[in-house]
């Protein structure tokens, strides 16, 4: 097959299940799905964002009803109702065996159910203010 | 689209033939800018009826050995299928079938 001069990726081989580390070199997660998505007309598919978190999991490993609820739930307990399951290609900042991105590992699904926890449960026991300490 | 749902869809030929589901698709990052990179397109599929050794890639990976796994692999996977994005016809992403035109010609990568 003829190779491209640009940069090619083969995305069943090369992107799924590969770990991703966020800008801090914290380990956050995996690569679960890829979001592809058509030009205006209909004629180019490109790959838009990384998937990762445990709804786009489940989504892909067959439970879609249960994938889609756990991603509107996470996407819930955030402050703006983003979706932090979804990491844009923009913010990419290395792909290899280990893929780099420009977020904090905080702000993504992977790390959902702590932040959950610390700003609802965590943070109304008393003397949590020092459970850094 | 989900690239999970791509690699579900079935391929078939202009007069209906199956050529088996979507193993892989290869990405070429050559696409308008976004942000400060171009965007990766699809360009390639991998098609197979059976996905045994696939992801190994001794396909379309580019692993050479050991020459004993690669050829075992490579005899298990002798109906794969390399498929240019643009010989496709239609791709019908609810029922996840993917029509290929007339013109199109099967060929060994």
């Amino acid at each position: 097959m003829a190779e491209p001069a640009a940069r090619t990726l083969w995305a069943g081989l090369e992107l799924l299940d590969r770990q991703l580390r966020d800008r801090h070199r914290v380990l956050c997660g995996n690569v679960d799905d890829v979001e592809l998505t058509y030009s205006e007309d209909r004629r180019i598919l490109y790959a838009t964002a990384i998937l990762s978190g445990p709804g786009r999991l489940a989504r892909r490993m067959g439970g879609r009803r249960l994938g889609d609820w756990l991603v509107a739930f996470i996407a819930g307990t955030t402050n703006d109702n983003h979706d932090p399951s979804r990491i844009p290609f923009r913010l990419v900042q290395s792909l290899g065996p280990v893929i780099d991105l420009a977020v904090d590992a905080a702000d993504l699904a992977a790390h959902a159910t702590e932040r959950w926890v610390r700003d609802h449960v965590i943070s109304h026991i008393p003397g949590s203010d020092d459970a850094a300490e | 689209m989900l690239l999970s749902e791509l690699l579900a869809t079935q391929v078939c030929t202009a007069d209906g033939s199956a050529l088996g589901s979507v193993r892989d698709i290869r990405l070429v990052q050559d696409g308008p800018l976004d942000g400060y990179d171009a965007r990766f397109r699809v360009d390639l599929l991998v098609v197979a009826r059976r996905s045994v050794g696939l992801r190994l890639g001794y396909h379309h990976g580019g692993v050479r050995a050991p020459w004993l796994i690669r050829t075992i692999v490579l005899a298990l996977s002798s109906e794969v299928h390399t498929i240019d994005w643009d010989d496709i016809d239609q791709h019908d992403v609810d029922a996840r079938r993917i029509t290929l035109r007339p013109t199109w010609t099967p060929r060994r990568p």
